[in-house]
């Protein structure tokens, strides 16, 4: 048997002659016997074998473009049996080579191995050392998340520091003009193809000099000398070992407790992987691998021009330097200059890294950063294992795992609701609207006001220092309030808890309030004292119409007027149109239901018979007059309630409050941030973003914890969602090639500006032609102060019909009280009088239709007549008794001089409440040509209120 | 040298003796022949493959002068600046062009706007020493870099002249024109980072 070997071993080592090449390989002579210190050598051929080993398995999942790299190392990471151990192996094995490659490098010198006849081997030393360098850059980038990216992002464009070629060079090493594709694929080239095989290629020259000058050996008299095998063999395994097992406990984070028990947790698992790479998010906490800090903080101290110095010409004398190093050593001293050039390097990149690093350690907005980077990529594995709730075949279940998108996870990262949301709020929302969660201050949003501030010379650093400007007694200064600096809190917005304060008498018009200042989250800006940081405060107080103009505005007039939440005093009798704490509750649990908001999900579920009650009591109250909802009442003074909170509510009402389904021109500043839906480019707000605002407010999004998980709303139906909720009345389809309208006549845009701002309340029609309000809460303005229509308002069976007061306060006003009383079943005599007062108050208008029967009546004395009469007593009160006329003093009511004239309708059009109309009597209706306070307009241009009443008039208008 | 046309007879062992066969002229020219021809062969791919290398500066060099300017791209209405003269950081939307792939309407860059008086003031984000991102800190009222500190005022002046970087923050041209309709525009243009003048990136 023996020998059936040895004659297959013999004639295997004829054909190839291997047995030489091991002998060779195993039995050189090392002078003094081996050594600890020779190690180092084996460990990094070790070390790149391992990286070679890895980097095929990894290269074996890995796909280069900017779509997919971050995706398939992510599933590398997360998803592959081993991945993450294989993965953290390579990344951690390439710091260790980086280390060794240092250890060995110094004991080159120091023993002077670098010297003749070795200088060539030293010099491919320096090659191979450039080349593990260049494959630590090049594999940084590889993963495509943030840190690689933007790291490697400045290492590129400090190649266009380099003279002449220098953004060509960049060029080629980015493949373009700018990070991409291209530059994945060309470093993914370097990474595993040049750099690799060029490292073999020296390698092999680097050993192949090695052996031919022997070991330069540490020579110890009276120490026998030694083969390599075994006894070098075993140190350098023993080295290899080592080296494995700190590379290995690097790759558990050393917790070996848990990885013992089975329970490793994902941040421990290998190499991290951050968040996706995102060009158009700024990543402050981008930091080049540690071995490279020294260089990172070397160029902070070269200013200006001069930064080609930190960034080339000192890197470039140091390597030259290490060149020489054989040259050097010929020279006398030249020995003891290189150890002491190369320990004074190894001190200065040490200096230069525990710089940077504690620079970093104290760096406030660093190490937010670095936590907001940490929170991110949590979130990516979150966002990739995302489910959600579905239903399939009529059955309710949990989906699986739903992945990376096409898009890639840069898709999932930026329609986060929960990473983005809060952003894009501070960014469109938060400089009027707050969001105040009471139960979690941190992750609130608050309207602040900072303190006076001015510039100081600090006498000690001789810097500009902002500090606070104090009054008389010392404290800081604040500015006004300006108007505006309050909208609603939009924490919890549609919510129960949202809409009980909204209806609270006490609190919707509540006014903001300077509250607490806190310390600088920025411990440094916090020992200030005088800085302004420290003297911010928070708006306070201010939850619903804050400081903007609704405050005085009709809704809250209303809510004073109408809602007593207090309980009623025994013997108190509730007034008509009041509401109680019971039924404003059902509003409240009636509207918020409108909104489907998750959180209220069982709670809607369960109150199906308040929400009921509460549905007609809106029906009754707030949709008489001001809001529509659902089929009951029109649009025009007041948002649509229909759908109230909803998705698509609040996706509408965003993108254009002062679309005639919400705000109208009584839109106070809230910008339309997407409203020509034809043009995004004209978006403040892209439609995307509109929705993940919308989405977050809501809590529509991923949670892992979540029962029944949903996920956010997709951009095309966030879209869709827009279109719908602005119907649009007057963008319906053309005939192509019909010919172009003719251009509006006057009386066409009188009836339009009519339907459009009075036809919510008033009518204009007769016997079922002209204008009619499908709800018509005011009087029927067909013929306004005609004496047709004086004649019926002076009617007790009509005065309070719909055709008049209808169901203004009004219908139980005075008016209708006098009319009731006093002019009930006339005789002859009143008649007349009555007649004569028609006339008279009618010629006041000055109708053309009526121009010659007002002539006829001044003529034969029947207007003379009727003034008088107005002065007369009739049961209880004469006209002027409240109504001034000419030169009377009035009272409450509305002045008639010129009463129903061109100048009254415009007057009263344009401000009902005036003092000489119906002043503070005046019930609901707009003031039509007030502006402001601030940019707000009028609801009517004073030309078109001036449309109106001619066309009311009966006037020939074209 | 004996040719045969069988292809099994072993060959004769004729190493031509050092003095012998043909003269040393002969083999000088067939020597500088082979290496000619064998530097050829190897070169063809070496060369055909710096093309595709180097393509990214070739093709620049070809299309250069086409284009006359940046295109202007609309950033943030007008509206959306606060009135306090705080820096508002906007992205750029515009067309990415990566590779074979066209996506329209992807944030490309960010742009920081100012209203300084009645005017719109815009500064590039990205920082002019090395192409980070520059944040804004409110509290001090600077821009500061991330990466290497950076400073720069509200105006994008540099804050002090141990400033790592060699220039101001890049300002950026709004379109007096589109101000008057209320929305703002810029002409988006990167520079290169590390040079005191601002140069172009193509």
């Amino acid at each position: 048997m023996r020998r059936v070997m040895r004659n297959l071993n013999q004639w295997f080592d004829s054909r190839t002659g291997l047995y030489d090449v091991i002998h060779h390989a195993l039995y050189e002579n090392i002078p003094s016997g081996a050594r600890w210190r020779y190690i180092t050598g084996s460990m990094l051929v070790f070390a790149f074998s391992v990286q070679a080993i890895t980097g095929i398995f990894l290269w074996m999942a890995y796909s280069p473009s900017s779509q997919t790299a971050y995706e398939s190392v992510y599933y590398i990471q997360h998803e592959m049996t081993g991945g993450w151990l294989v993965r953290g192996v390579h990344h951690f094995m390439a710091q260790a080579m980086v280390v060794v490659m240092g250890l060995h490098l110094l004991q080159v010198v120091i023993d002077g191995a670098y010297r003749a006849p070795r200088e060539l081997n030293y010099w491919l030393g320096i090659v191979l050392m450039q080349l593990v360098m260049g494959l630590g850059l090049t594999g940084y980038l590889l993963p495509w998340d943030q840190k690689g990216y933007w790291a490697t992002n400045v290492a590129t464009n400090l190649m266009t520091l380099v003279p002449f070629v220098g953004k060509e060079l960049q060029q080629i090493a980015v493949g373009g003009n700018e990070y991409g594709h291209h530059t994945l694929t060309r470093f993914f080239a370097m990474h595993t193809g040049v750099l690799p095989a060029a490292l073999v290629g020296f390698l092999i020259l680097h050993i192949a000099a090695f052996r031919k000058h022997g070991i330069m050996a540490k020579i110890t008299p009276g120490r026998p000398d030694q083969y390599f095998w075994p006894h070098q063999v075993l140190m350098d395994a023993v080295g290899c070992l080592v080296l494995l097992g700190i590379v290995l406990l690097c790759v558990v984070h050393f917790d070996i407790g848990n990885l013992v028990q089975g329970t490793l947790p994902e941040a421990h698992q290998g190499a991290e992987l951050g968040a996706p790479a995102d060009p158009s998010e700024a990543y402050s906490a981008a930091r080049p691998e540690w071995y490279y800090l020294f260089l990172f903080q070397l160029l902070k101290y070269f200013h200006g021009t001069q930064e080609i110095i930190g960034a080339l010409i000192i890197p470039g004398i140091v390597m030259t330097i290490l060149a020489l190093a054989p040259i050097l050593g010929r020279w006398n001293w030249g020995h003891a200059f290189n150890v002491g050039f190369l320990l004074f390097l190894v001190v200065a990149v040490g200096v230069l890294t525990t710089a940077a690093m504690l620079e970093d350690g104290n760096n406030y907005e660093f190490q937010e950063a670095r936590k907001d980077a940490e929170k991110n990529a949590e979130r990516m594995v979150e966002l990739v294992n995302r489910r959600e709730w579905e239903v399939v075949n009529g059955k309710e279940q949990l989906s699986e795992r739903r992945m990376f998108p096409r898009g890639g996870g840069i898709e999932l990262s930026r329609n986060d609701p929960f990473l983005r949301g809060p952003k894009l709020f501070k960014q469109h929302c938060a400089s009027c609207h707050s969001y105040v969660n009471p139960k979690s201050p941190e992750d609130s949003v608050y309207l602040m006001q900072a303190p006076k501030s001015e510039s100081k010379k600090d006498t000690v650093s001789n810097q500009d220092i902002l500090t606070i400007v104090k009054d008389a007694k010392g404290e800081p200064v604040y500015d006004k309030l300006l108007l505006g600096n309050g909208a609603p809190n939009l924490f919890g917005f549609a919510s129960r808890e949202w809409l009980r304060g909204f209806l609270d008498p006490a609190k919707i018009a509540a006014e903001p309030q300077l509250g607490k200042s806190a310390p600088a989250k920025n411990p440094t800006i916090a020992s200030m004292a005088d800085h302004p940081e420290n003297h911010i405060r928070q708006l306070v107080g201010a939850d619903y119409f804050g400081n903007t103009n609704h405050r005085d505005g009709r809704m809250v007039k209303w809510v004073k007027e109408h809602i007593k939440l207090a309980k009623p005093k025994a013997g108190e009798k509730k007034k008509e149109g009041e509401l109680d704490a019971a039924e404003v509750d059902a509003i409240v649990v009636a509207l918020s239901a409108q909104a489907r908001l998750r959180t209220q999900q069982e709670a809607d579920a369960k109150d199906a018979t308040l929400i009921s009650k509460g549905i007609t009591l809106i029906e009754q109250n707030c949709a008489k007059g001001c809001h529509k909802f659902g089929d009951t009442g029109e649009l025009g003074l007041a948002p649509d309630l229909t759908g109230y909170g909803s998705y698509e509510w609040m996706m509408g009402m965003i993108s254009d409050p002062s679309h005639h389904r919400f705000y109208r021109q009584e839109n106070d500043r809230m910008p339309s941030f997407a409203a020509d839906l034809a043009r995004p480019a004209s978006h403040s707000v892209s439609i995307r973003e509109l929705s993940i605002i919308v989405d977050w407010l809501r809590g529509e999004y991923y949670l892992p914890e979540d029962e029944h998980p949903v996920l956010p709303h997709r951009e095309e139906v966030a879209r869709a969602t827009v279109t719908a909720a602005r119907p649009d009345v007057e963008a319906r389809p053309k005939i192509v090639g019909a010919p172009t309208p003719k251009a509006e006549t006057n009386s066409a845009k009188a009836q339009r500006l009519f339907a459009r701002n009075c036809a919510a309340c008033h009518s204009e029609s007769s016997g079922g032609e002209g204008i009619r309000a499908r709800h018509p809460s005011a009087p029927n303005l067909h013929g306004f102060a005609s004496r047709e229509w004086l004649a019926g308002l002076l009617d007790p069976a009509k005065v309070s019909s719909e055709h008049y007061f209808g169901q203004t306060s009004h219908r139980a006003g005075e008016m209708a009280t006098f009319v009731d009383s006093d002019l009930k079943e006339p005789d002859a005599a009143k008649k007349e009088k009555v007649a004569q007062i028609i006339a008279a108050l009618s010629a006041e208008a000055g109708l053309p239709a009526q121009a010659d029967a007002d002539k006829k009546a001044t003529d034969d004395g029947t207007i003379a007549k009727g003034k008088a009469a107005m002065g007369e007593m009739f049961a209880t009160a004469a006209c002027t008794d409240c109504h001034k006329l000419g030169e009377g003093s009035g009272g409450s009511g509305p002045d008639l001089t010129g009463y129903g004239s061109r100048d009254w309708l415009v007057k009263f059009i344009g401000d009902p409440g005036h003092e000489t109309l119906y002043g503070k009597g005046n019930d609901r209706m707009p003031s039509f040509a007030a502006s402001g306070p601030g940019p707000k307009a009028a609801l009517l241009k004073p030309d078109e209120i001036d449309l109106i009443a001619r066309w009311l008039r009966g006037e020939k208008l074209d | 040298m004996a040719k045969t046309l069988n292809p099994h007879a072993t060959p004769a062992p004729t190493a031509p003796s050092s003095s012998g066969g043909e003269p040393p002229r002969r083999h000088v020219l067939v020597a500088a022949m082979a290496a000619i021809v064998g530097l050829i062969v190897g070169l063809f791919p070496v060369g055909a493959g710096m093309l595709v290398f180097l393509d990214p500066i070739l093709k620049r060099k070809k299309s250069s002068g086409e284009g006359t300017g940046k295109p202007r791209i609309r950033v943030s209405s007008l509206a959306a600046i606060p009135e306090d003269g705080t820096p508002v950081q906007v992205p750029v939307i515009a067309d990415l062009t990566d590779a074979w792939m066209r996506d329209p309407n992807q944030p490309v860059g960010a742009v920081y706007l100012r209203r300084n008086g009645e005017k719109i003031e815009c500064l590039n984000a990205i920082c002019p020493h090395a192409g980070c991102f520059v944040a804004y800190m409110a509290d001090r009222k600077v821009f500061q870099c991330p990466c290497h500190t950076s400073a720069f005022d509200l105006d994008g002046k540099r804050l002090s002249e141990k400033s790592p970087s060699p220039r101001d923050m890049d300002t950026l041209a709004v379109a007096a024109d589109k101000i008057a309709d209320g929305e703002v525009w810029v002409e988006y243009i990167n520079y290169y980072p590390g040079k005191p003048n601002k140069e172009e990136k193509p």
